[in-house]
């Protein structure tokens, strides 16, 4: 159900207001603006540049480049507009429209660069690989800017000898198309000169390392990228040249959770991708059900150390479960806050999933986890009858997408065919970490036997004013397994040599002999 | 009497074929139950009579699960099977006899006339049933069925109206729950409420129930 959720979602990202064409040509344009961009700082005759990008719909996400050095001869000066011009082609006509890896090369020849691509090989889709085009051109500014002034940093802190020559790997952990972090590997010297003074490495490194880098924030999730920078001084310089050798996603840091998660994470960024203000518009008209999967899937993606706050035991046991489990949990248990509650939730939330945790101020979240707090204490208390009524609403709309051959009949007899809770909302504080609208708690059943089975938990409410959750866990047992017979239809169930009232009777003589006291 | 004119009734369906929210309808039978006749041994109420003069079974609303008027026509008469049943089961609980006439799709909870309320030319009243709580629980929600249909009318209206149904499909806006305003146009629902005559049958409510029909009357708990 959560799976078709999220797959509609995906659907209306692709189709409400959207032009796909015009998408697939962005994601051509900064595709090749990038390469072009790498090629240009390159003269050697002989030297080899490859992209490898994951395209799937239109969509081209970077996942490794890799540059050969070639011999010492500079070639002529290239025609930038003309490579331009055959990148356009080949990422329009023919990359744009595979599905798969592909590798795209270049090698440098005397006057011009020759461009070859190879879609053979038969690489495992990867977990920051996207399904949706995006339109927009270039790289946000603050994404330029914190990548800049990484490299700034990181490229100040590297020495090579003098007329030697060193090995540099690194790692830059992304979120999205956040810079998340990096951390220095090692620096292995290659070749030792002849001595003196170590050398910086020029600026010139420290941009040309931007441009290989930036391709890499278009992918999803939270991943790695492993870089390694070939760095080398010649005499008579005063500073380190040096070239990116390669750069390739390793494996994501936590695992991303199910395929749909990832494209409804995906759905959501797209919005914002393409623009903050219709981003947050249009996340802000989802309903109540896609937020709280949009939470949940979120929750798990971030690991629970984000909540983990003090106080907070029914609310983390509820959200390390499975997403399915978790998204139908949050759904039920938001309803529980106030409008006020659910929006500054939202607002809140929506920041963290689409601009990094680190964009919420100190006040945001201790906010944000106050009403984590709030929901803590709001799912042991018992439910009121007009939430109860809500709820009910909830889970007959529910119940008619899970069994939507049912519907007929809820429709044409109404009132003659109540969704029951088998375990019952007038117990739901006591299961705070279930969700009492899940599929496996719903149930038609004729009103008759309805009756039947509310004269029983009658019964249990006057033995049993203020039960324990194991004792309602074990009453609902005893009444299921003698009604259960009657779940999910609409008629009596054929072959079964016992009335409803048979039924009853059977399952109170269980309860009095269950529960001492019981009349 | 069963000519009778039902501004609410038509009001309801012309809501429900303007908002375009579904009908099921169903012909009447060909001898309907008439006014005053006797359905488990109480009057029958005249407005119902007159909608069961012209309808034999009517599903409201059916694409927001509305509700779903008893069958009552020479296919199948659920309206007696079901008065049979809620005279066995419920009128003792409920210390009244109602006479019900329709319910929530997929919820236990019914809608009734009271006859016991009935005002000088015989018309009963409306209440809400909820069987879902281990002793039922009532709600006043017209002060007779024809109001009762209009008063739903003007719900749906609101439930279109809402941002949240034209962008999702869907609604948190229960009835009567989130109607009180709509309600409260109803002069002698509120008349009859202000004067405790839904007293007995509103024994079990509780601290929000009571707050719900304060709106309604327009007085402070």
């Amino acid at each position: 159900m959560e799976q078709a959720r999220a797959a509609a979602l995906v659907l209306a990202v692709q189709r409400e207001g959207r032009d796909l064409e015009a998408a697939r040509e962005a994601e051509a344009d900064r595709a090749l603006a990038r390469v072009v961009g790498l090629c240009g700082g390159v003269g050697e005759v002989g030297a080899t540049l490859s992209f490898t990008f994951w395209v799937e719909k239109g969509a081209l996400t970077q996942v490794a480049y890799q540059e050969e050095r070639g011999g010492e001869r500079a070639g002529r000066p290239v025609d930038a507009e003309g490579l331009a011009r055959v990148l356009r082609h080949v990422f329009r006509d023919y990359l744009g429209r595979r599905t798969g890896e592909v590798v795209l090369r270049l090698r440098r020849e005397e006057a011009r660069w020759a461009v070859d691509y190879d879609a053979t090989h038969q690489g495992a889709r990867p977990a920051e690989a996207r399904t949706l085009p995006v339109r927009t051109q270039g790289t946000p500014a603050n994404t330029f800017l914190a990548f800049h002034e990484l490299a700034g940093r990181w490229s100040s802190a590297v020495q090579v000898p003098a007329g030697g020559a060193a090995r540099v790997e690194f790692e830059v952990r992304l979120e999205d198309g956040r810079l998340a972090g990096w951390e220095l590997r090692e620096v292995q010297r290659t070749r030792e000169g002849p001595g003196g003074s170590s050398r910086p490495l020029s600026p010139e490194v420290a941009g040309h390392l931007v441009q290989a880098l930036l391709p890499f924030t278009e992918g999803l999730g939270t991943r790695t990228v492993h870089v390694v920078l070939g760095a080398e001084h010649r005499l008579g310089e005063t500073q380190a040249r040096g070239r990116v050798e390669s750069a390739r996603v390793g494996r994501p840091v936590q695992p991303p959770g199910p395929n749909w998660y990832l494209s409804m994470h995906e759905a959501t960024l797209l919005r914002w991708r393409e623009g903050v203000v219709e981003g947050s518009a249009w996340l802000a008209q989802r309903g109540v059900e896609e937020l709280a999967l949009w939470f949940a899937l979120g929750i798990i993606a971030k690991g629970l150390g984000f909540f983990a706050t003090e106080g907070l035991e029914w609310v983390t046991r509820a959200l390390g479960r499975e997403p399915e489990v978790v998204a139908g949990w949050l759904r039920t248990a938001l309803k529980r806050l106030s409008k006020e509650e659910r929006a500054t939730f939202e607002q809140l939330w929506r920041k963290v999933a689409l601009e990094g945790e680190q964009a919420l101020g100190r006040s945001e979240r201790k906010t944000l986890r106050g009403l984590f707090v709030r929901l803590e204490q709001a799912v042991q208390e018992p439910l009121n009858v007009d939430l109860k009524n809500v709820l009910r609403q909830d889970a007959r709309k529910y119940y008619t997408e899970l069994y939507p051959q049912l519907a007929e009949i809820l429709e044409k007899q109404g009132g003659n065919f109540p969704i029951h809770h088998r375990r019952p909302l007038q117990y739901a504080h006591l299961f705070p970490d279930e969700n009492v609208n899940a599929g496996e708690n719903l149930a038609m059943l004729q009103k008759y036997v309805h009756e039947e089975i509310n004269f029983l938990w009658g019964r249990f409410r006057t033995a049993r004013p203020n039960p324990t959750a194991d004792e309602v866990r074990r009453a609902a047992e005893i009444i299921d397994r003698q009604f259960e017979p009657w779940y999910h239809r609409a008629n009596e169930p054929p072959g079964l040599l016992k009335t409803a009232e048979q039924a009853r009777e059977a399952a109170l003589r269980e309860l009095r002999s269950r529960f001492p006291g019981f009349d | 009497m069963e000519s009778m004119a039902l501004p609410g009734l038509d009001r309801l369906l012309e809501v429900c074929q303007r908002l375009n929210l579904g009908l099921r309808i169903s012909p009447p039978a060909r001898e309907p139950l008439k006014a005053g006749s006797s359905l488990e041994g109480l009057p029958f109420d005249p407005v119902l009579a007159s909608v069961y003069a012209r309808l034999g079974h009517v599903a409201f609303a059916t694409k927001v699960m509305g509700w779903v008027l008893s069958q009552s026509n020479d296919e199948e008469n659920d309206l007696e099977k079901t008065n049979k049943r809620w005279r066995e089961k419920w009128w003792k609980e409920l210390g009244e006899p109602v006479i019900v006439f329709g319910g929530d799709m997929g919820m236990a909870y019914a809608y009734a006339t009271v006859p016991g309320l009935a005002d000088g030319w015989g018309r009963q009243p409306v209440v809400r049933v909820d069987t879902y709580e281990f002793e039922p629980y009532i709600m006043p929600v017209a002060s007779n069925v024809d109001r009762f249909f209009d008063s739903y009318s003007h719900y749906l209206e609101a439930v279109v109206a809402d941002s949240r149904y034209q962008e999702l499909g869907e609604t948190e806006l229960v009835f009567p729950w989130h109607a009180t305003g709509l309600l409260a146009r109803d002069e002698r629902l509120v008349e009859l409420m202000r004067a405790g005559r839904f007293g007995s049958l509103m024994k079990n409510v509780d601290d929000v129930t009571r707050r719900w029909a304060a709106r309604v009357m327009g007085t402070q708990v």
